[in-house]
């Protein structure tokens, strides 16, 4: 129960009780009057015949007559398709639950013929016929400056020149050598077994009783510190007087005036300084104009041989495929060619940055290490 | 007071703004993760890499105009339905009411993709661009087994495979039909092609004619990609097969069809269309007939003689008469659809072992059989009988190459690409050379003879350039020559002036004996003497930017001389062993 608030709160908080019944008492005592009374006289008869010629009312009422039936109209479009009328005699009330299979069809190829005969063909016509040019023509954004399709060196043709098959030989193996490294040069992952005797289950628990007895002489060493810094006792302060007051404000303005004095001294330097203050900023610049250059240069160097990083995973490109020495055998029906092409076109089309790669796609395959030729 | 105030009503700024996650973008979507990566494929929109990702490092980030852009996508609503009336048939099915899901399945709404290449493809052009991506996948899922059931996650339905076979082929026929076939490499991988079509290089890759295996990766995507891809090339087909007026989609030979011999079926359809638009011979009603009589071949020979031959340009002629007059046989080792692609490609009649082939392996009138085994049987001896690389290699040198290095059972030479630019590389290797040195033979046997053609003796980087040593010594005694004619006219006129008497000497015809070193020292003076000139008039930027073009030029050059050098001491070692 707060205070007394100055304020009448009747509109808010009670307005159940000023709400005015006045309009429903007044119509209440109308129709009760009137029906005691069988009606007034002035009152309009309730029903009555129009004989207004009333066009809107017409027109609305013969557009909607008008006007068919959706379901109809679909079907009007398709000439082929006979209008059955709704009453059904018998027979054709039998023959409704006929089923429309094939004989010696099952399920699957039930769902597959009716999928091809409703798969929508688009009508074949020239897209491009007239020439005409759209005017919201979006900005087109390549993902990537990678081509679609790489041609490989010539080394991995299928009878290739001896030097071009050492180079894409050479390539192959350093890449894989690359791969080697990076996995030898990472940190050590986390041992499985540490090193060290084990300890049985009783002596566990006593583990932790030689740290107790440490923490124990800890604090007595602390315990005595603090018994001869009680001993210590702190300065008395005196009061400041007078002549130390004026003393000190003569120091500050001292100070004040040797401070300007330094100001303007170093400001002078500085303006004969100008041209070689000007000229280390020009070079930093150059300098950062450099190294910005060099950032942009090695980014795009970059972005030529792999995608920017777009998903949770890197992108791991695929070794290239050469034939090993000993396949090489120059003979095309006695080539052994590469099979697994899907894998090469997945990985162009991360490459290009159009899919991001997966944990699937970063696997290591098992595939055959080139060897080094002697 | 909280840390960052922003004022209400003002939007995020920067690379939030900009910037959403994936699972933001399928959330405000309020689609499934596979029906927006289906969305994303097919309308191209693809994640980016902002300059700081806001939400972590293991998130893939989409522009916020994109996806934007997708909201509005009718496509959108179209998916939509197909699901929810997909659960419509699903409820049905196990509902038992097997009735009502057929009936539901008779009116499953379907899209087009008609709109979506228009908005990506607005031009005919673009489209050639981005037909090399289109034409692999095509031809590669060509030659993928169809897997019906969902082992592995891995479903390609059988439809679709002969569907890309049956745009594989038509693009094949298009191309060999119009000559513009001007590359390929035959690599590990597969087999590379480059065509030329209305100005636009394209270049695809043909897996080899095995089984191709199917690697672990997600073919929902790869289908994605497909679905697009398949639509688009119907178009270009479309397009490519009217502008030479032929009708699209081609009906083809329902027996050829069945023996696989597609392409060799597309080939008689266009030259029936030819036919009857071209000369309207009483022949082009029997090219429609199964079953043909022996001569055919001279009327298939007349009849693509008598194909349109309106504006072409001059490679197109000269791919179209390279293998002209030639016609060839395939022995069933030897991969045919490629040779069958490349040999029509170039101008020549190929046939096959088999049913259906225009001729049999017997007919006299075959110069050139192609075969991959090492020993042969029996011997025709009107023909000549080849590995399938003379082919490649001669396409790629785009001379008739000599037989010899090819004939069965020899190592052939190698297999050299014709998309790498030998001369940039720096090491030309020796097949390469002899290549060229039998085209120039060619060219000069129809060219004028040298030395009366134009040569400018006076610029000395040209002289430094030619290759063979006579030509230069010859050239460089013409210049000693003239340099001492010179001369006596100055001492003549000298001695004139100061009154001389002019004797009568004759001039000096001592057989000029060229130094070989004193030449080459000449000719390097006055060579760096030119290039000096001009360096002294360009400013300190140009100047550092030819030295670093030097060195690079330089470096390059020491690589090829160490190869040469390793060349000739493997060589020599050989020798000594």
């Amino acid at each position: 129960m707060g205070k007394k608030s100055k304020s009448s709160r009747k509109g808010k908080k009670e307005w159940r009780k000023n709400i005015s019944t006045e309009d429903v008492e007044d119509f209440l005592e109308i129709s009760t009057e009137d029906v005691l009374s069988g009606g007034s006289q002035q009152k309009e008869p309730s029903f009555f015949i129009d004989k207004s010629l009333d066009l809107a009312a017409k027109k609305k009422i013969d557009k909607s007559r008008r006007k068919v039936l959706w379901c109809d109209k679909l079907l009007e479009k398709n000439p082929m398709v006979k209008i059955i009328p709704s009453s059904t005699t018998r027979k054709m009330k039998t023959n409704k639950n006929t089923k429309i299979v094939q004989a010696g069809e099952n399920e699957t190829t039930l769902q597959t013929r009716l999928k091809d005969e409703n798969a929508c063909y688009s009508s074949l016509t020239d897209l491009w016929e007239d020439g005409k040019d759209d005017s919201k023509i979006k900005k087109k954004f390549l993902p990537s400056a990678i081509a679609a399709i790489e041609v490989e060196p010539s080394g991995c043709s299928f009878n290739p020149d001896s030097m071009n098959h050492q180079d894409a030989l050479a390539r192959a193996v350093a890449d894989e050598m690359q791969k080697i490294y990076q996995q030898e040069l990472g940190p050590k992952p986390v041992p499985s077994v540490a090193p060290g005797k084990v300890i049985d289950d009783e002596l566990k628990y006593f583990l932790e009783a030689d740290d107790q007895c440490d923490d124990n002489e800890e604090n007595e060493m602390q315990i005595s510190i603090t018994d001869a810094e009680i001993e210590k006792r702190v300065p008395k302060c005196k009061r400041v007087t007078r002549v130390e007051l004026n003393r000190r404000a003569r120091k500050k303005e001292h100070l004040k005036i040797e401070a300007e004095a330094k100001k303007v001294d170093e400001l002078s330097k500085s303006i004969d300084d100008l041209p070689a203050i000007l000229q280390t900023i020009e070079k930093e610049e150059e300098e950062k104009n450099k190294r910005h250059m060099r950032r942009l240069v090695a980014k795009a160097e970059k972005l030529k041989a792999h995608p920017p990083r777009l998903g949770k995973y890197k992108y791991q490109p695929i070794s290239l495929q050469v034939l090993l020495s000993e396949e090489k055998t120059g003979s095309l029906r006695k080539l052994k060619a590469s099979c697994t092409l899907v894998r090469d076109r997945f990985n162009s089309l991360e490459k290009r940055g159009l899919v991001v790669p997966s944990k699937k796609s970063g696997r290591k395959v098992a595939c055959l290490e080139p060897e080094v030729l002697e | 007071m909280p840390k960052h105030y922003r004022p209400a009503g003002k939007k995020k700024e920067g690379n939030v703004a900009k910037y959403v996650t994936r699972s933001q973008a399928v959330k405000s979507l309020q689609v499934t993760l596979p029906v927006f990566r289906k969305l994303c494929i097919l309308k191209g929109v693809f994640p980016r890499e902002p300059r700081k990702k806001v939400k972590g490092n293991h998130h893939s980030y989409y522009h916020t105009k994109d996806i934007l852009f997708l909201r509005h996508e009718p496509l959108l609503e179209k998916l939509r339905d197909i699901r929810s009336y997909d659960k419509k048939i699903k409820k049905a099915v196990s509902k038992k009411n097997r009735d009502l899901a057929e009936r539901l399945m008779t009116r499953k709404p379907s899209y087009t993709l008609d709109r979506m290449i228009r908005e990506r493809y607005p031009k005919f052009v673009d489209a050639l661009r981005d037909l090399d991506d289109c034409i692999s996948l095509v031809h590669l899922f060509a030659a993928l087994p169809a897997v019906d059931s969902t082992a592995n996650g891995e479903k390609i339905p059988v439809s679709r495979v002969h569907n890309c076979r049956r745009l594989s082929y038509e693009w094949q026929a298009y191309i060999s039909r119009t000559h513009k076939l001007r590359k390929t490499f035959v690599s590990v991988k597969g087999i590379y092609y480059q065509a030329v079509v209305e100005g636009q290089t394209v270049t695809w890759l043909t897996p080899h004619a095995l089984q191709q295996v199917l690697s672990e990766v997600d073919y929902r995507i790869l289908l994605t990609f497909l679905e697009f891809y398949e639509a688009l090339l119907g178009f270009v087909n479309f397009k490519l097969y009217h502008s030479i007026n032929v009708k699209y989609p081609p009906i083809l030979d329902p027996q050829l069809e069945a023996l696989a011999a597609d392409l060799y079926a597309l080939t008689r359809y266009f030259d029936a269309r030819s036919a009857r638009l071209g000369s309207m011979t009483s022949g082009s009603d029997q090219m429609e007939l199964q079953h043909l009589p022996s001569n055919e071949l001279g009327s298939l020979v007349q009849i693509t003689q008598g194909a349109n031959e309106d504006e072409e340009d001059e490679e197109t002629r000269e791919c179209k008469n390279l293998f002209k007059n030639m016609i060839f046989f395939l022995s069933p080792e030897v991969p045919r659809e490629s040779l069958l692609f490349v040999i029509s490609a170039f101008g020549g009649i190929v046939s096959w072992d088999g049913e259906g082939a225009p001729f049999e392996e017997s007919d006299q009138s075959i110069s050139y059989q192609v075969v991959d085994r090492p020993t042969l049987g029996r011997k025709f001896l009107s023909r000549e009988y080849i590995q399938p690389q003379w082919v490649f290699d001669c396409v790629n040198a785009r001379i008739i190459l000599p037989t010899e290095k090819y004939m069965v059972g020899c190592i052939c030479p190698p297999h050299l690409s014709p998309f790498v630019d030998n001369e940039a590389e720096g090491h030309v290797p020796e097949y390469a050379e002899a290549i060229e040195r039998l085209k120039a033979a060619q060219r000069k046997e129809v060219m004028p003879l040298p030395g009366s053609g134009k040569e400018d003796f006076d610029d000395p980087q040209s002289l430094v350039g030619i290759a063979d040593r006579a030509e230069a010594i010859e050239v460089a005694k013409k210049r000693k020559e003239m340099a001492t004619r010179e001369k006596q006219y100055f001492d003549e006129l000298r001695n004139e002036v100061k009154g001389y008497q002019i004797a009568d000497t004759t001039v000096d015809n001592e057989p000029i004996h060229v130094d070989e070193e004193r030449l080459d020292q000449d000719l390097r003076q006055r060579e760096e003497d030119e290039a000096s000139r001009g360096e002294a008039l360009m400013g300190r930027k140009h100047r550092n930017i030819l030295k670093a073009m030097k060195i690079g030029i330089q470096k390059k050059k020491d690589a090829t001389q160490r190869l040469k050098k390793r060349q000739k001491q493997i060589k020599e070692s050989e020798m000594l062993d």
